[in-house]
């Protein structure tokens, strides 16, 4: 073999080194994602990556979850308030899902809230005492309740106006015109408020799991993401080839 | 030209067993009886006062033990007279409440019935093939039923659930005589 030839040989190999460097640098952000994330998806139980939820603003904003207006009844100094179908006892969120709240009214350390389709008394701690049951009055279809002047609980049905007794187990029909009805009224929520609850309720949407999986397949970039992925195994799979070419050519 | 039979045959075919299986999916869900319903046909002659049964202290312990988590009420309503009691119940089944009617006569379960169904399936639990196994069952000094219930395949995530309602009401009876 001439020294010409040799010498070119030796030039090829090496512009295909300089080739396989550059490959290298290229796809290595996109191993160290591949991997890093792989890696944790290998093990979402043992991180319990499905129970731990997304609070950074800037990715819940990216990933386009938005929270519904607040609506909110003020009962002595707390307030009972519904978003997206959670309740809230000022920000300690309620067992359960409602479709609308209707009502709030207090009475000592109990709260009676008229939600769709539920009514529910609770303590002003926010342990839910019951989901009020009745066999005579459709509670389900109370539209709202409110305060009598006497300071019984009056709730408003289409069969009329009813009142519970002390232990709110019965409803009796209210009758007593001279006593004047305040019923509950909704109001605007102070704006620091209804942004703690959104910022609290977005906070508890989007899994850890669901951020890493859409890391590891580029979809967290949008449409274009599992492209820019695809060519980056395609850069991984040409730099293992060209690793192997090479390492063949030296033994050679 | 058979050829494009034969696919119309096969799509035609797949879109009746999905519409099978959808159709049986909106099926499990229902309202078998209302409350009221169960309650009057439980007492025959009139319905008494309801009454509330509070979860705290060692009866709290308890029926955590029997459900495997807190009840999420602090009280649970219920009608007695002197010979029967009456409970209404929610428990999840995988996802949703399901809602059970249970009648307790002298410590033992009189008649159980499925009054609310709302998850997508399971709702074999609520035919008597299945129920009348719980009839005339009564609690162990472990507070576990006194027989086997055996399971149906596609429901066993229900099946558990009413098993769990039917220990904790014969508890709740027999804290409440």
């Amino acid at each position: 073999m001439s020294h010409a030839h040799h010498r070119k040989k030796r030039f090829k190999l090496k512009s295909f080194y300089i080739w396989h460097r550059y490959l290298g640098i290229a796809s290595a952000f996109f191993l160290l994602i591949l991997s890093v994330t792989g890696i944790l998806l290998n093990h979402t139980e043992s991180f319990q990556l499905n129970q731990k939820m997304i609070s950074s603003q800037r990715i819940l904003d990216w990933y386009g979850i938005k929270a519904a207006e607040v609506t909110a009844y003020p009962v002595n100094e707390q307030t009972i308030a519904m978003l997206d179908g959670q309740l809230f006892l000022d920000t300690q969120k309620l067992h359960g899902h409602y479709d609308k709240l209707l009502s709030a009214v207090a009475k000592d350390d109990l709260r009676l809230i008229i939600t769709q389709p539920d009514i529910l008394l609770i303590t002003s701690t926010g342990e839910i005492v019951e989901r009020l049951k009745s066999t005579t009055v459709a509670l389900h279809q109370t539209s709202r309740a409110g305060i009598d002047s006497g300071g019984h609980i009056v709730i408003d049905t289409p069969a009329g106006l009813f009142s519970p007794d002390a232990d709110f187990l019965q409803w009796n029909r209210w009758k007593d015109p001279s006593k004047e009805i305040t019923w509950a009224l909704a109001s605007k929520p102070d704006k620091t408020y209804s942004q703690q609850l959104q910022k609290q309720y977005r906070s508890n949407i989007l899994p850890l799991e669901r951020v890493i999986l859409d890391l590891h397949s580029g979809r967290i970039f949008g449409s274009i993401g599992p492209w820019v992925m695809d060519a980056a195994a395609v850069l991984l799979i040409l730099l293992s080839l060209s690793g192997l070419w090479m390492w063949f050519k030296r033994r050679r | 030209m058979k050829k494009c039979l034969t696919t119309l045959h096969l799509v035609s075919g797949y879109l009746l067993i999905a519409l099978f299986f959808s159709a049986n999916v909106s099926l499990a869900r229902g309202t078998y009886q209302t409350n009221d319903e169960f309650l009057a046909q439980s007492f025959e002659q009139s319905i008494p006062a309801p009454k509330m049964v509070w979860l705290t202290g060692d009866r709290k312990q308890t029926v955590k033990n029997i459900l495997n988590h807190d009840y999420p009420n602090l009280r649970i309503r219920y009608w007695q007279n002197a010979a029967i009691s009456a409970w209404i119940l929610d428990e999840i089944g995988k996802e949703h409440p399901i809602t059970v009617g249970i009648v307790v006569k002298d410590g033992a379960i009189q008649q159980i019935r499925v009054l609310a169904f709302r998850e997508s399936r399971g709702d074999e639990i609520r035919h008597a093939f299945f129920t009348r196994q719980f009839e005339q069952l009564s609690l162990t000094d472990n507070d576990q039923l006194n027989q086997k219930i055996d399971g149906i395949s596609g429901a066993t995530l229900s099946v558990r659930a009413m098993q769990r309602l039917a220990t904790l009401a014969l508890f709740l009876d027999s804290e409440t005589r």
